[in-house]
């Protein structure tokens, strides 16, 4: 038996990617043949994946598992999806509502429209399980028809804890010393909501006479120019030209600087299937405030200070509340840390994996060379 | 948690509590509303235009040295005769492209005037349309209506139209604006709700909050455009049920908790006859933006207070600076604000703060703040 896991794009630092791989290696830990597929990969990882046309060889057989991951249109896999004869999985990571692209791209639009009727067509193509990433995206896949009884949900696998091992970017860090730092990760796409944190930062600014300086750590996706010309005209705006920094795509070093150097991590994603971010966060014990929309107020929890809108004035007043307030930083940064150690962490993700997947596999007893 | 430290729920409440107090400052104008002008600093300028020049030299930079022997010297010929034959074409083609440029600005600047008279030439029709409803509206409670004792038919004459057209215009302009942002493709719509596990709801796509007599509302209506009033004043609701107009009598918080977040395609708040302070109206606007959809529209309409002379005594008043405030406060992107009802006659009988042509707020005694969630 062989464990077909297929992504349409691997980039190192993403999320569905970090998710993919990690699966992939826990199956080859429990001595199963797994291997990863990807329609595009980025050359660090390409000798983890193999090119999409390898997986035609395997399409007939009954005795595989494929394993679909599901988090945008992609044709040509939905096509390997229907033809294959394999045992069908899907692991549903949620597509983007094309609303949030309507002013910025078309194109974007309908790959997101396309991408939600795959899910309707996937979640009624009766496949033997569906691992949804939060109970949010569960629900989704259920709305679209999908059997309540197949539905599992399990947390994306991650890669917080490599970063363990590297060491502070020395130069980014003394740039950060000594100020109060919020910070957000993630892509900068209208979904996740960048343009509330400004109108937080400019809130706190100026009546709160607060000094903060706001980090946006993701990166730019060149298919939507015009909202991060929104970002910055919003930015100039209120006058936060030396206060808000748009990094783009920083490296492991880098990343795991800006979660040492912050106070506190801001999030105001309008849609987000899980956020990976807000874990690391609590694994890195920064206390976390949010708009608790989606599933960001599922994967928080009682953990953070979570609103139910992203009224600049809440959230702004909640990072003065924090900042003034010592021991209920301890506190919550304390139910984070619990809280990851309890649902989130990889121990905890990949026991829900095997909780869940355990019954349905067949263990081997050695592993077969991966051939190329 | 550590016992010393409150709970999390009484927390939030202590910050909801000092961020409404903090809304309540601004709105008695203890803190001032920010304007932001920055214009682009004199050196950022010039090393913009240095940069220009640096471009238009560097292929007469990437001449070699002179160097000795004929073969050399016809080598270095050649290579010369090549930049400058890529130099010229270059231009050529920087000159080309600017051309082109300008033509593509030039025409589409003549399709954004057309695109303007078209939309003009159909808000005018569809007031046309209106008047004609109207008169012929008139005229038939004319003809039923009984004389009183010692009135003659020659004293009822039509009361002055200039106010009422002033206000048609405007409200075509706005039953435009709310269709044109608010409305998304059925498909897409439905897809939207089905992709959040909700069934489309069983409200209209567009809520007219203050309906009034229903003049909006009917014509969103006859515009295609579904929509539902909601009025406070039982009389005014009972007016328009007999006109076979959607609306019900009800209170606009409580109305809303009812309907599924993220449902609506478009709601427009008449707040004119409702003394609504600003704290109140900050809850009502976060309310508005849970149950609208991603890009639907809210359209907030007020008496103007700083119409010279005042239509009535507003309170509490709510300036457009303030009513754009809350709005951004509330997490809407603002669209337009549209003024109208003129004092004056030969005043533009609406004006939008998007047209960049100046104007004095005061001299319109009604606006409107438009918002895109």
């Amino acid at each position: 038996m062989r464990i077909h896991l297929l992504t349409p794009s691997l980039i190192p630092g993403d999320a569905v990617s970090n998710d993919v791989l990690g699966m992939c290696r826990w199956f080859r830990r429990r001595g199963l043949a797994a291997y990863a597929y990807a329609a595009h990969c980025h050359a660090e990882l390409r000798k983890k994946v193999r090119p999409l046309r390898a997986y035609r060889g395997y399409l007939d057989s009954r005795d595989d598992i494929l394993l679909y991951h599901h988090s945008v249109g992609w044709l040509a896999g939905m096509d390997l999806y229907r033809r294959s004869r394999n045992r069908r999985m899907i692991r549903y990571h949620n597509v983007t509502p094309p609303a949030f692209y309507r002013p910025y791209n078309a194109g974007y639009v309908r790959a997101c429209r396309r991408g939600i009727q795959e899910t309707r067509r996937l979640a009624r193509s009766n496949p033997e399980l569906i691992l949804a990433d939060s109970e949010f995206n569960a629900r989704h896949m259920i709305a679209c028809g999908a059997d309540p009884n197949a539905c599992r949900t399990v947390p994306p696998l991650h890669r917080i804890g490599k970063l363990d091992r590297l060491p502070l970017d020395e130069q980014l860090a003394a740039r950060l010393k000594d100020r109060t730092n919020l910070l957000f990760v993630g892509r900068v796409t209208p979904n996740k909501g960048q343009l509330h944190l400004i109108r937080v930062l400019a809130y706190y600014r100026r009546y709160l006479d607060g000094h903060a300086d706001l980090h946006l750590v993701g990166g730019f996706d060149v298919g939507i120019p015009g909202y991060r010309e929104q970002l910055q005209a919003e930015i100039r705006r209120h006058g936060l030209q030396e206060f808000v920094h748009l990094t783009g795509k920083v490296t492991a070093r880098q990343l795991k600087t800006y979660y040492a150097s912050a106070a506190i991590f801001l999030c105001a994603s309008e849609h987000e299937g899980f956020g990976v971010p807000l874990v690391e966060a609590m694994y890195y014990g920064v206390p976390i405030v949010a708009y608790g929309g989606s599933a960001v107020g599922e994967t928080l929890g009682d953990a953070g200070l979570t609103w139910e809108t992203p009224e600049p004035a809440l959230l702004a007043e909640s990072i003065g509340e924090i900042n003034s307030c010592p021991g209920l930083r301890e506190a919550l940064v304390q139910r984070q840390r619990e809280r990851y150690r309890r649902h989130f962490s990889l121990e905890a993700s990949e026991r829900g994996l095997a909780e869940v997947l355990g019954a349905r596999l067949v263990y081997a007893t050695c592993l077969p060379a991966i051939a190329k | 948690m550590p016992g010393s430290a409150p709970a999390i729920e009484e927390i939030k409440d202590a910050i909801l509590k000092r961020a409404r107090a903090r809304q309540a400052a601004i709105e008695r104008g203890d803190y001032a509303v920010p304007l932001h002008y920055r214009p682009l600093p004199l050196p950022e300028l010039f090393d913009l235009l240095g940069q220009w020049e640096y471009r238009r030299d560097a292929l007469a930079l990437a001449v070699p040295p002179p160097c000795s022997g004929l073969a050399a010297r016809l080598g270095r010929l050649c290579k010369s005769l090549v930049s400058k034959s890529l130099r010229w074409l270059l231009i050529r083609q920087v000159e080309f492209n600017t051309a082109a440029i300008r033509h593509a600005q030039g025409l589409a600047e003549f399709l954004a005037v057309v695109d303007r008279n078209q939309a003009e030439f159909l808000a005018a029709f569809t007031s046309l349309k209106l008047q004609v409803h109207a008169l012929a509206g008139r005229l038939a409670e004319l003809e039923h209506k009984p004389l009183a004792a010692g009135q003659s038919a020659t004293d009822c004459r039509p009361c002055p139209q200039s106010d009422t057209d002033h206000l048609r215009k405007y409200q075509v302009y706005l039953a435009m604006l709310v269709a044109r942002e608010s409305q998304l493709p059925l498909a897409e719509g439905e897809a939207a709700l089905a992709n959040e596990g909700r069934k489309p709801g069983r409200h209209g796509s567009i809520l007219v909050f203050g309906s009034g007599h229903g003049d909006f509302l009917r014509f969103l209506i006859s515009e295609g455009i579904a929509a539902q009033g909601i009025e406070q004043d039982a009389g005014l609701v009972e007016g328009c049920q007999e006109r076979e107009l959607p609306v019900v009598q009800a209170d606009f918080l409580a109305y809303l908790s009812g309907i599924d977040d993220g449902s609506l395609a478009g709601i427009v708040l008449d707040l004119s006859h409702s003394a609504m302070p600003a704290q109140e109206l900050a809850s009502l606007l976060g309310r508005c933006w849970t149950k609208l959809r991603k890009g639907a529209v809210l359209i907030v309409e007020v008496d103007n207070p700083e119409a010279s002379p005042p239509r009535a005594a507003l309170t509490p008043r709510v300036p457009v600076e303030l009513l754009a405030f809350l709005l951004e406060s509330q997490c809407f992107t603002l669209i337009d604000s549209i003024f109208s009802a003129p004092a004056q006659p030969t005043d533009r009988p609406i004006v939008r703060t998007s047209s960049d042509r100046p104007f004095d707020l005061r001299q319109y005694g009604r606006y409107a703040v438009a918002g895109r969630r």
